[in-house]
């Protein structure tokens, strides 16, 4: 009796082609599962920085003129380190960065958040974007800052930035 | 004169081997079979969690800066394919500013997330 097995290599074949669909089906599967990790921990960097622009924004409007006249004179001694003059080279992550505190007895998953400001310098005579001529009549001057901050949890990362006005 | 019936030419497979090749192709289907259920499962629990996070995000940028405090414990409900979705938001005051915490949770299933911000009436 001849036999040369052919009903079995067909069968392995076939069943090589099928694992080959499942495997692919399966890697996709695993990929869509990491998409579905990786939106939720982005989801939430993006609300931490969000939180920690709120703080930032907070803390620049208690702050006290003094204060802020010290950051415009770039005085070493200030308190509000976290504030810069705009530097020549944007590289933020040389910046001293403040870590946000009052937010995280509530979210405590922001841990990682942190935020700085960047202080842009007008000198007389200069106009801000959507700022009307006569805006700074009475002697004040309107100072814009952009806040930035940035989450992450590992996964995810996000960064936030804002524009910010305070007039003195 | 050739006999009319000779075992030796005759063409075909055996029983046997067709058994065989039965034999390891329904073993492998049964393998694939295991390995699709789990491929689904999970584009499932992605499908549902991708639905969630987004209505939480909907959710909670639907919330109007000025009426925060109206939307505290409010709850709802969405239907997404054939999942339930129940919604709620919790509004807390945080420090003695007039900032809020804002939490959307979303929770289906057993499963639920939550997502979480400040804002400023």
């Amino acid at each position: 009796m001849k036999e040369n097995g052919n009903i079995t290599v067909l069968v392995l074949m076939i069943l090589a082609i099928m694992t080959l669909m499942a495997i692919a089906s399966f890697e996709q599967s695993t990929t869509e599962v990491y998409l579905a990790k990786n939106e939720l921990s982005k989801t939430t960097s993006f609300y931490c920085a969000e939180a920690a622009i709120a703080e930032a924004s907070n803390n620049l409007e208690s702050a006290s003129i003094e204060e802020l006249q010290k950051v415009i004179s770039n005085d070493s001694t200030r308190n509000l380190d976290w504030i810069h003059l705009e530097p020549s080279n944007l590289d933020l992550s040389s910046l001293t960065w403040k870590s946000v505190s009052s937010i995280l007895s509530k979210m405590p998953q922001c841990g990682s958040s942190k935020y700085i400001a960047i202080q842009k310098v007008y000198s007389d005579g200069d106009v801000l974007r959507n700022e009307s001529l006569d805006m700074n009549k009475t002697g004040d001057s309107i100072h814009e800052y952009r806040l930035i901050a940035r989450s992450t949890d590992g996964g995810g990362d996000a960064t936030i930035e804002i524009g910010y006005r305070r007039r003195f | 004169m050739k006999p009319l019936l000779n075992i030796c030419d005759q063409k075909g497979v055996s029983l046997l081997e067709i058994m065989v090749g039965i034999l390891i192709l329904s073993t492998g289907f049964l393998g694939v079979a295991s390995l699709q259920t789990r491929a689904l499962k999970g584009i499932h629990w992605a499908q549902q969690r991708s639905t969630a996070i987004l209505l939480a995000q909907s959710q909670l940028e639907s919330i109007p800066y000025d009426d925060l405090d109206n939307y505290h414990g409010q709850s709802n409900e969405e239907e997404f394919e054939n999942t339930e979705y129940s919604i709620t938001m919790n509004i807390d005051p945080l420090g003695t500013a007039t900032q809020k915490t804002v939490e959307v949770t979303v929770s289906w299933l057993n499963q639920s997330i939550n997502i979480e911000t400040i804002r400023f009436p």
